[in-house]
């Protein structure tokens, strides 16, 4: 009895866990663990509801996800921008075939710890464009 | 007819004579130097009425390009968390920008819905007559709950632009400031005065908190702190976009107290115009020193990757000395 009463409630934390991690969209357990230590922030300030992940938000390449409010967007950049120098690069997000509110970019590198800036650039389908300015404080290297 | 009356009658007719050609209607051919239909020269009062902002800003009428500019008092944000008490014309700062054509007859409908008495001057426009020119001395001041019309004809081309000139130390200096852009009547053949884009860029210094509230005790003691572009400080500041290969027109105006070296990594633009004059030969810098005043017409190529454009001068890129703000902007070109 003990046995099946211990399985049932690790089988209940399980979901409960899964249930709480989906709440900001479909991701996997992998990227709820990485998440833990990354970069998460929304910003509604244009009127467009935009949210930026930075995975695993350290010194090198690091994943950005964008999740938007609405699916009909044209196009999403991020610009990964160093916030002390003024220096940085434009990443071309690629929206994901099975949750168009969400835009991706597997490649932007980011060279060094401290202040950075990223602005999310989304142009809606008559041209008009919305941004959001993030500001992180990347990590020293373990 | 006893002498000194004759040589009274002489003088008296002369003096007719003369009066009556300065106040006679201009010859067609004079246009661009004045207008037929000055305003009066005193701004009308709108007591008993409500004096309400205009609700428009634009409005081509009868020949003529009309524009409709007000004041508001506001608290503006340079960045998040960082508000001062500004002076704007409608509402924003800079104030909107007027673009017109030279030759285009212009009036620009002033009403003052602040406390303070106000003006417009039109700074680079040197056609414009005594009456018409903003200065409290020579024109007029528009006290509170008054209006009243500059009526010109826009003469000189290029950067130029409009602020209020009561107390111009204080008033400019609070915000009361906007582009003004003459275009030439014709388009230019030479290629090197053809762009893709362009931006205006207003540069301007601050005095915030910190014991410093008294905006015109921080004024006159130059104790600035905070220097924007366009109303803003970076990071805040807004990028120039374009794809690789557009040429893109940065037309910068001090409108501050201090020169503003502003240096481009990346790129080495031309100089192709000061004040709103085109230079005799265009020059290559990277570095374009404007002076309190100045205009500077600065022409680049861009390039791929995000480059910052920044005050050499290097306490103005800092946000009340802190590393990286100010008078800093990115230039970003794209694929």
């Amino acid at each position: 009895m003990q046995k099946y009463l211990a399985l049932t409630l690790a089988g209940v934390a399980l979901v409960a866990t899964l249930t709480g991690c989906n709440s900001a969209g479909p991701v996997t357990a992998g990227h709820v663990a990485q998440a833990a230590s990354g970069f998460k922030e929304t910003d509604d300030a244009s009127g467009l509801k935009i949210t930026l992940l930075v995975e695993p938000y350290q010194i090198g390449t690091n994943h950005l996800v964008v999740t938007l409010d609405r699916k009909d967007v044209a196009a999403v950049e991020a610009q990964v921008i160093m916030a002390a120098m003024g220096h940085g690069q434009v990443a071309d997000l690629k929206q994901a075939a099975t949750n168009q509110t969400r835009w991706e970019a597997d490649d932007s590198t980011i060279n060094m710890d401290g202040p950075w800036l990223v602005r999310v650039l989304a142009t809606l389908p008559d041209g008009t464009e919305k941004s959001a300015l993030f500001h992180l404080v990347v990590p020293k290297s373990q | 007819m006893k002498k000194p009356l004759l040589t009274a009658a002489v003088l008296a007719l002369a003096t007719a004579v003369v009066l009556a050609g300065c106040s006679g209607k201009p010859a067609a051919d004079s246009k661009t130097a004045t207008v037929s239909n000055a305003p009066k020269s005193n701004p009308i009062p709108l007591a008993g009425k409500p004096v309400n902002k205009y609700d428009k800003f634009f409005e081509e009428k009868d020949g003529v390009k009309n524009f409709y500019i007000w004041v508001e008092e506001k608290q503006w944000d340079l960045m998040k968390g960082v508000t001062i008490p500004a002076w704007t014309f409608n509402g924003t700062l800079p104030g909107p920008e007027i673009r017109v054509k030279v030759g285009d007859h212009v009036k620009v409908h002033f009403r003052n819905t602040s406390s303070q008495p106000h003006s417009i001057h039109f700074h680079g426009q040197l056609g414009v007559d005594q009456q018409n020119d903003g200065v409290p001395a020579t024109s007029a001041a528009v006290n509170p709950n008054q209006e009243f019309v500059y009526d010109f004809v826009a003469q000189n081309p290029g950067t130029q632009f409009y602020h209020c000139h009561v107390a111009t130390y204080y008033h400019l200096d609070m915000g009361l400031y906007g582009a003004l852009i003459v275009e030439p009547k014709d388009p230019p053949k030479d290629p090197q005065y053809k762009w893709d884009k362009e931006y205006t860029l207003m540069l301007d210094d601050w005095a915030v908190g910190d014991g410093k509230n008294d905006p015109l005790k921080a004024r006159t003691n130059q104790d600035y702190n905070y220097f924007s572009i366009n109303g803003k400080v970076f990071p805040e500041t807004v990028p120039i976009e374009g794809k690789v290969g557009d040429k893109v027109l940065m037309r910068f105006v001090n409108v501050g107290y201090r020169a503003f070296s502003m240096h481009s990594h990346g790129y080495g633009g031309t100089v192709l115009a000061l004040d709103g004059y085109n230079v005799p030969q265009p020059y290559q810098r990277d570095v374009f020193t404007v002076n309190p005043g100045e205009r500077m017409d600065v022409l680049i190529t861009l390039r791929e990757g995000i480059y910052p454009f920044h005050d050499h001068q290097l306490e103005n890129v800092l946000n009340n000395g802190e590393y990286l703000g100010g008078a800093t902007f990115l230039v970003i070109g794209k694929k």
